[in-house]
């Protein structure tokens, strides 16, 4: 088992999940973002600190958009204030669009340092569909912003949910893995 | 790994250029403020009636995520009319009881713009003579952030009507949702027809056609209606197109008798044709461009 792939399952299921008593939000995002930055610390054990230097500074950014959400509490809607901002959920999805394909390839590399060839191809799979659907979803997000057509914007979101499941689903299977005892096992038995 | 790599700049490059496409869209298509349409509205207001005859509404468009919306009219030809003035039609009709918030507007969205109507129900009846017609062409518009904006309205025309001495007494009316409508009415007496027409009806002909028991209003000129029987006066929907030149109509149709006597009668029927324009976002966009609102 895999503390940190754990940890980032949740964090990142409370970031996408929108739990709130009245107006007040119980799990708010900010909360799962602090918990995926807890989780890469925990990964720094095991995947090499230079190949999630990018995905800190990814959930960080994302982790400040997300204190965004509780301008709500006090009814500001920071949407309305510039055009630009209209583009701003788009920007946040290319972000963490990056976030996660960039930890995907950390743990790519990683199957390779480790000489794990079949474990590395399903990864670069995997990691592949995920682009798939959330460069997908980005796309069709964008192209519904300035067209304001529901089909497109209807496919954006079923894109975009896939997509979170999707990565769910590789975050857990992760989390099942055990990235130094594979290291271990890759190691030639000697004697 | 590369291929992913390569999928991954992808969509960040295609995302990248689409945002700025749309970005330079979005500027360019963006109102400064609401546009108020032109309306040929013709009204009739009648004692027993207590106000307009039917429901009217200014329309506008503005841009979809404009959160205002319109809470005061005044009409600068004759400021002391009384109107409430609401997007919220329920609100109108309950006499301004029913507080209106942005969730209350029933605003259609096409892409980029949205329109508004605010429909409008007279306090207080203007004091106008028999035959004598108010015509309002500006009005100030209050909206719920307090701006103001002097708008032209087009041409809402407000006369008076004495119903009281017509040879012809109601019987029932009838109206559909894509425009058709009926009025019966009973002779008190023997009618001749000397016409039937609507103001505006030369800008909307080609859409509308009106009847009289069944007969074209052309061909029932000069028509005889003898004391008991009924005149049927229908307005039938020739075509789904919407209004030209984008001007909202709303029109009361009118039929002229004279009676035996030589008296001649002009009665305003207690419905209005209404026809706005065809709505979507390229027609919006080419009617905004033509009055180089963007």
């Amino acid at each position: 088992m895999t503390p940190g792939f754990k940890k980032l399952f949740w964090g990142f299921l409370i970031v996408n999940i929108s739990l709130s008593a009245g107006l007040i939000p119980v799990l708010p995002a900010f909360v799962g973002w602090l918990i995926i930055l807890d989780a890469l610390a925990d990964l720094e054990e095991q995947i090499p600190r230079q190949d999630l230097r990018f995905v800190f500074k990814s959930v960080m950014v994302l982790l400040v958009f997300s204190f965004g959400e509780l301008f709500q509490l006090f009814g500001s809607d920071v949407t309305g204030i510039s055009l630009l901002l209209q583009f701003l959920p788009i920007i946040v999805l290319l972000i963490e669009l990056s976030a996660f394909h960039k930890l995907l390839e950390a743990v790519v590399r990683q199957y390779d340092r480790k000489n794990r060839i079949e474990k590395r191809d399903k990864a670069v799979a995997k990691d592949k569909w995920y682009l798939l659907l959330m460069g997908g979803s980005a796309v069709t997000l964008a192209l519904s912003v300035s067209l304001v057509y529901v089909p497109v914007f209807v496919a954006s979101i079923v894109l975009s949910l896939t997509g979170k499941i999707y990565l769910l689903y590789l975050l857990y299977a992760l989390s099942k893995e055990d990235l130094e005892l594979e290291l271990a096992e890759s190691v030639p038995q000697t004697g | 790994m590369k291929s992913n790599d390569r999928l991954y700049k992808t969509s960040l490059i295609l995302t990248g250029v689409l945002i700025a496409v749309g970005f330079a869209f979005l500027s360019h298509v963006r109102l400064d403020g609401p546009v108020f349409l032109e309306h040929n509205i013709n009204l009739h207001v009648t004692e027993e009636r207590g106000g307009f005859d039917f429901p009217v509404s200014l329309n506008y468009i503005t841009n979809a995520d404009d959160n205002r919306i319109v809470t005061w009219v005044e009409f600068e030809e004759y400021p002391g009319l009384q109107v409430n003035a609401s997007e919220n039609e329920f609100a109108v009709l309950s006499g301004g009881r029913e507080v209106q918030s942005f969730d209350d507007q029933w605003g259609r969205d096409f892409g980029q713009y949205n329109v508004r109507e605010v429909f409008l129900q007279m306090n207080q009846l203007p004091e106008l003579e028999e035959g004598e017609e108010l015509l309002l062409t500006e009005a100030t518009v209050t909206f719920s952030d307090a701006t103001t904006q002097t708008v032209d309205i087009g041409e809402m025309i407000i006369s008076s009507q004495d119903t009281s001495d017509a040879p012809l007494s109601f019987s029932f009316s009838s109206s559909t949702s894509n425009g058709q409508m009926a009025v019966t009415y009973n002779a008190e007496e023997e009618l001749s027809v000397l016409g039937m027409d609507a103001p505006y009806f030369e800008q909307f002909s080609d859409a509308v056609r009106l009847e009289v028991n069944g007969m074209d209003s052309q061909e029932i000129i000069g028509q005889m209606v003898q004391e008991g029987e009924q005149v049927n006066v229908s307005v039938k929907r020739e075509s789904s197109e919407g209004s030209p030149d984008f001007t909202v109509f709303s029109s009361s149709p009118e039929l002229t008798l004279i009676t035996s006597e030589e008296e001649e009668h002009t009665i305003s029927l207690a419905q209005a044709i209404q026809l706005e324009p065809d709505y979507s976002f390229s027609t919006i966009y080419r009617y905004l461009r033509s009055r180089e609102e963007i």
